[in-house]
């Protein structure tokens, strides 16, 4: 049991990180989370099917966390101490623009409704497919498409709003 | 232009999905589409801004290794057994000692406290068994040579 645990956090670990660290926009609670969503995979290991990929599981568990997390927390935070802005070293002006982006990009996340924001997180941070999306959300593979296409459209707009451009969108 | 496929299919196209071998190929041959393309990959392109580039702070895997391996006590309860004993000693030996507790504020950060002594305790019990009795043998013998003490200069 031990040993299917560490292989799902060395194979996918990073995967729930990330997705964690977009919903939180923290580090030190994106870690929580990724801890949380691993010690329930431990605690339900019997309920897993291994002939099936172990992403969808454990993000759907990941996800479950991440709702009630953003439920008791609904000003989304943001923490400046992402992993790229320690790696690439920028320098100052790079740097704020960084941060006005990313605190940009949290702000636009977390103004998309629910619906939109899981299927968007999903496909582009957790980098499921449509039929993986739909499996961890249990939806028709349809309504991830169409959420996914509404998603990208209100991220778009929302972005572009707050760049204080016009707005296309529905 | 009629047989243009959905934005939907289009979407998917560009995602990589499987999509029916005759929409792909029209949507490579039709020019509304390749339009089309155009608009849905900006869209994708911005989305693709959520990307994460961040790995697992070091040791996460210890950590939890460490809070999923058989451990000979539960972590919590024994906490909260430890906060609860350290509360009554106080109050056995002076009520006033428990009375300073609730105006210092110290009792309003008992989450924190027994957090702490969760993680202490999940520490302690990596080190194994001998340790873990040493430990608590040291523990009692601070808490009685306190008691000791504090009776001796109270009189």
């Amino acid at each position: 049991m031990q040993e299917l645990l560490q292989e799902m956090v060395e194979t996918y670990g990073d995967q729930v990180y990330r997705l964690a660290l977009r919903y939180t926009g923290s580090r030190a609670q994106a870690e929580d989370v990724t801890q949380e969503t691993f010690l329930r995979a431990f605690k339900n290991l019997d309920r897993y099917d291994r002939s099936r990929p172990a992403a969808p599981w454990l993000l759907k568990i990941a996800t479950n966390i991440c709702r009630n997390w953003h439920r008791d927390n609904r000003e989304v935070l943001f923490d400046s101490s992402y992993d790229y802005m320690k790696t690439t070293n920028p320098g100052p002006e790079e740097m704020y623009l960084a941060r006005e982006g990313e605190e940009e990009l949290l702000q636009a996340i977390g103004k998309l409704p629910q619906k939109y924001r899981e299927v968007l997180l999903l496909k582009h941070v957790g980098e499921l497919n449509y039929k993986e999306v739909a499996e961890t959300l249990d939806l028709e593979l349809s309504l991830v498409k169409n959420r996914l296409y509404r998603g990208r459209l209100m991220l778009r707009d929302l972005l572009a709003k707050g760049k204080g451009g016009s707005s296309n969108g529905e | 232009m009629n047989n243009c496929p959905d934005k939907l299919t289009i979407q998917a196209y560009l995602d990589g999905e499987e999509v029916h071998e005759g929409a792909e190929k029209h949507i490579q041959a039709c020019s509304a589409c390749r339009k089309a393309c155009g608009e849905l990959s900006d869209m994708i392109f911005t989305a693709d801004r959520l990307k994460v580039d961040a790995t697992l702070p070091e040791g996460f895997l210890d950590r939890l290794v460490s809070k999923t391996s058989n451990r000979p006590v539960p972590a919590a309860p024994v906490a909260a057994i430890i906060f609860l004993i350290a509360c009554l000693s106080s109050y056995l030996l002076d009520p006033g000692y428990l009375e300073w507790w609730l105006t210092a504020g110290i009792t309003s950060q008992v989450g924190l406290i027994i957090d702490f002594i969760v993680e202490l305790i999940y520490v302690i019990q990596t080190l194994g068994y001998p340790w873990l009795i040493m430990i608590t043998l040291a523990l009692i013998a601070i808490e009685v040579f306190i008691i000791y003490k504090i009776k001796i200069v109270e009189g």
